[in-house]
C-alpha cells in the first residue's frame, strides 16, 4: 500500500479568503488546494460562491480543525452529517482533521491540544475515527500536531501512539513534517528516527510550513514564513519511502501574495522530481 | 475514567488557572480539588507540564479569540478602547475580555459565528457604563452582528430578481405589477443613532465622536451582486414597507415614493423611485419575485 491507496494531486496549497478573487482571475498554476471545513460549512455568500468557482478550475480537499477527534465530548453528528454534504459537494477525495482534542466538557478551546499518549486515549481516537469514517463516507486521514507539551508519555512516546491510532483505526495519515521537525526541537529527539518509526505507508498527504521567531523569542507553529529548511530535508527523506504523495504549503498568518506561495509550491515539485522520478 | 480528566485538566488549566504565578504544589490543589478522581500518578503527569509551556497555549487560544472578534466588531471594539480609560480608569486589555467572556459565557460550538454571538451578549452585559455614556456602543454592536450574520448566512434557494434591468423587454405595467419581499439574508434596523455616519466618522478621524444627538435611523442590511453584505440608510416609509407582513408590488413603493415626495414633479419623481428602487434591490434589501 502507497498513500493509503488514495489518489495523488501533487503541490498545493491552503486556500485563504483574501486569494479568492485573484485566485479566480488569474487561475495560478497550484495543483490543488486544501479547505478548511469549519470556514464554509454552515455558511454561504460571498466565500462560498468563490469557492465553488474556484473548484471548477481546482480539486479541492477538506481539512478540519473542530472535530476534536481525541475528545471524551460526544462526537457532533450533525456537522459531520453536514461534513459529508459538503465533501461530497466540493468532491473532496478524502477528509482530514488532528490528532488531538478542541473541545471537551463541551467547550471549546480553539485550539490543538494534545492527547496523553494513553492506551485508553488510543482507544477513543480508533473508535471515533471509525465513526467519522463511517459517517462521512469518505477515507479519513488524521494529522500530527504541533505539542509544546507532553500531557503523558508513561504508557508510550507520541510515534507508538500516532502508529496505534492509525492501525487500530485503520485511516491514512497527513503527516506534517513541520509539526515533527518543531516537536523534536521541543522535546529534543531525532525526527528522522521518530519517521522511521510510523507507518509511512500511510501518508496520503504531507503538510509543510514555516514560522518566525516570535518577539518573545519563540518559534511556534505561526504558519508565518516559508518552508523551514530542515522541513525541505524531511521531506525528501520521506518521500524516499512514500514514493510521490499530494504535497501542501500552509500559510495562514501575515500571509504572502500569490507568488510567494506558488515559489514554495515550486520548491515541492523541484523536490518530488529530484526524489521520486 | 483518566482520560476525560486528563482533557478536563488541561482545560482548567489553559481557561481558568492563572499560571502566571504557578508552581506544582498550587496546581495540584487546584486540579485536585476540581477533579477529585485524579489519581497520584495522572497527577504527576500533569505538574510535570512546565506552565511557561501552557502558557504558550493560553496566548494562541485567547489571542487568536481576540483576531476572531476584532475581525467581527472592529468598530465597537474601537469604541470600547477609546471610552475605556475614561469609564473605568484603565487601558481596554482585549485579552483579559477575553479570559471574562469563556468564564461567563462558555465557547460550546466549533462555529465562531456562536463565539461573536456570546460576545455580543458579553459587551452589552459587561460595558453598561461606556453603554450609558456612548449609547450608539449598543447599536453598534447589533449592527456589526447583524453584518456577519449575512456575509455567513446560507444561501437561500430563492429566486429574486435584484436588477430592474432584467425587465427591460417588460411593459411598464407588469413591471409595475411586481411584487416584492425582503430577501431572507437581508435584515432592517431601527437606531437612534447614524451608525453609518458614525463609522464614517471613524475611518475619517480615527477617533468615535463624544457627543451624538440621538434621532430616529433606519438601516436596510442585505447582500450585495457579489454576496458581500452591505447596508444603506433607509428612509422612514422605506423600514416601514419593507416591514409591512404583504407583498407590496414596485407600483405600491412608487405611490410610497410620491407621497414623500410631493414637491418634485410625477415623471421626476417616477425617475427617481425606480433608480432609488435599484439601490435598494443592488444592496440586497428587497428583492423582485419573477
Amino acid at each position: 500500500m502507497k498513500n493509503f491507496n488514495l489518489p495523488v494531486f501533487g503541490a498545493g496549497a491552503g486556500l485563504r479568503h483574501s486569494h479568492f478573487e485573484e485566485i479566480i482571475r488569474t487561475k495560478p498554476a497550484f495543483d490543488w488546494f486544501e479547505v478548511i471545513t469549519e470556514n464554509f460549512i454552515n455558511y454561504g455568500g460571498w466565500a462560498r460562491e468563490c469557492l465553488s468557482e474556484i473548484n471548477k478550475f481546482y480539486p479541492l480537499i477538506a481539512h478540519g480543525v473542530g472535530l476534536s477527534v481525541g475528545s471524551t465530548d460526544p462526537l457532533d453528528l450533525v456537522f459531520l452529517k453536514k461534513l459529508k454534504t459538503f465533501a461530497e459537494e466540493i468532491n473532496s477525495p478524502w477528509v482530514s482533521d488532528h490528532l488531538c482534542f478542541t473541545m471537551v466538557d463541551h467547550t471549546n478551546l480553539n485550539e490543538l491540544i494534545p492527547l496523553p499518549f494513553t492506551r485508553e486515549a488510543v482507544n477513543n481516537c480508533a473508535e471515533r475515527i471509525k465513526e467519522i469514517q463511517q459517517i462521512t463516507g469518505k477515507p479519513f486521514l488524521v494529522e500530527n500536531v504541533t505539542r509544546y507539551i507532553t500531557v503523558s508519555d508513561r504508557e508510550m512516546d507520541e510515534a507508538q501512539f500516532i502508529s496505534s491510532v492509525l492501525e487500530q483505526a485503520d485511516c491514512g495519515l497527513l503527516l506534517d513534517l513541520t509539526n515533527i521537525y518543531l516537536n523534536s526541537q521541543y522535546h529534543n529527539f531525532d525526527p528522522y528516527e521518530f519517521l522511521n518509526k510510523i507507518p509511512l505507508q500511510r501518508v496520503a498527504q504531507i503538510h509543510l510550513a514555516g514560522s518566525r521567531i516570535n518577539d518573545r523569542g519563540e518559534i511556534i507553529d505561526a504558519h508565518n514564513a516559508p518552508v523551514f529548511p530542515e522541513v525541505w530535508d524531511l521531506l525528501k527523506f520521506t518521500l524516499k519511502t512514500t514514493g510521490p504523495t499530494s504535497i501542501l504549503i500552509e500559510w495562514d498568518n501575515d500571509l504572502p501574495p500569490l507568488d510567494t506561495l506558488l515559489k514554495e509550491v515550486e520548491i515541492c515539485r523541484a523536490v518530488l522530481k529530484e526524489v521520486c522520478s | 475514567m483518566p482520560l476525560k480528566d486528563y482533557l478536563s485538566a488541561l482545560r482548567i488549566l489553559i481557561l481558568d488557572a492563572d499560571t502566571d504565578n504557578d508552581n506544582s504544589e498550587s496546581r495540584r490543589l487546584l486540579l485536585s480539588k476540581k477533579l477529585p478522581e485524579l489519581t497520584t500518578t495522572e497527577l504527576d503527569d500533569l505538574l510535570k507540564i512546565p506552565a511557561e509551556k501552557i502558557d504558550i497555549y493560553k496566548r494562541t487560544v485567547f489571542g487568536g479569540e481576540s483576531t476572531i472578534v476584532q475581525n467581527h466588531y472592529r468598530y465597537s471594539i474601537a469604541v470600547i478602547k477609546q471610552f475605556f480609560p475614561e469609564v473605568y480608569g484603565k487601558s481596554f486589555d482585549l485579552i483579559a475580555a477575553i479570559k471574562q467572556l469563556h468564564t461567563s459565557l462558555p465557547w460550546k460550538s466549533n462555529q465562531t459565528l456562536e463565539f461573536s454571538a456570546n460576545f455580543y451578549r458579553f459587551c452589552l452585559d459587561t460595558y453598561g457604563l461606556i453603554i450609558e455614556q456612548q449609547p450608539y456602543l449598543a447599536e453598534l454592536l447589533q449592527y456589526e452582528f447583524m453584518m456577519l450574520n449575512i456575509r455567513r448566512a446560507a444561501d437561500s434557494d430563492s429566486t429574486l430578481i435584484f436588477d430592474l434591468n432584467r425587465f427591460s423587454t417588460n411593459q411598464v405595467s407588469e413591471i409595475l405589477s411586481k411584487q416584492m419581499q425582503s430577501p431572507v439574508n437581508s435584515c432592517l434596523l431601527k437606531c437612534r443613532y447614524d451608525l453609518l455616519q458614525i463609522i464614517s466618522f471613524y475611518r475619517q478621524n480615527n477617533i468615535f465622536p463624544t457627543q451624538i444627538p440621538a434621532e430616529q435611523y433606519y438601516f436596510g442590511l442585505g447582500r450585495n451582486q457579489k454576496k458581500l453584505p452591505v447596508s444603506l440608510k433607509l428612509a422612514e416609509f422605506e423600514f416601514t414597507f419593507c416591514t409591512l407582513p404583504q407583498l407590496l408590488t414596485i407600483e405600491e413603493y412608487a405611490s410610497a415614493f410620491f407621497a414623500v415626495n410631493s414637491e418634485v414633479d410625477e415623471v421626476a419623481a417616477f425617475q427617481l423611485a425606480l433608480k432609488r428602487l435599484q439601490e435598494l434591490l443592488s444592496f440586497g434589501v428587497l428583492g423582485i419575485i419573477d
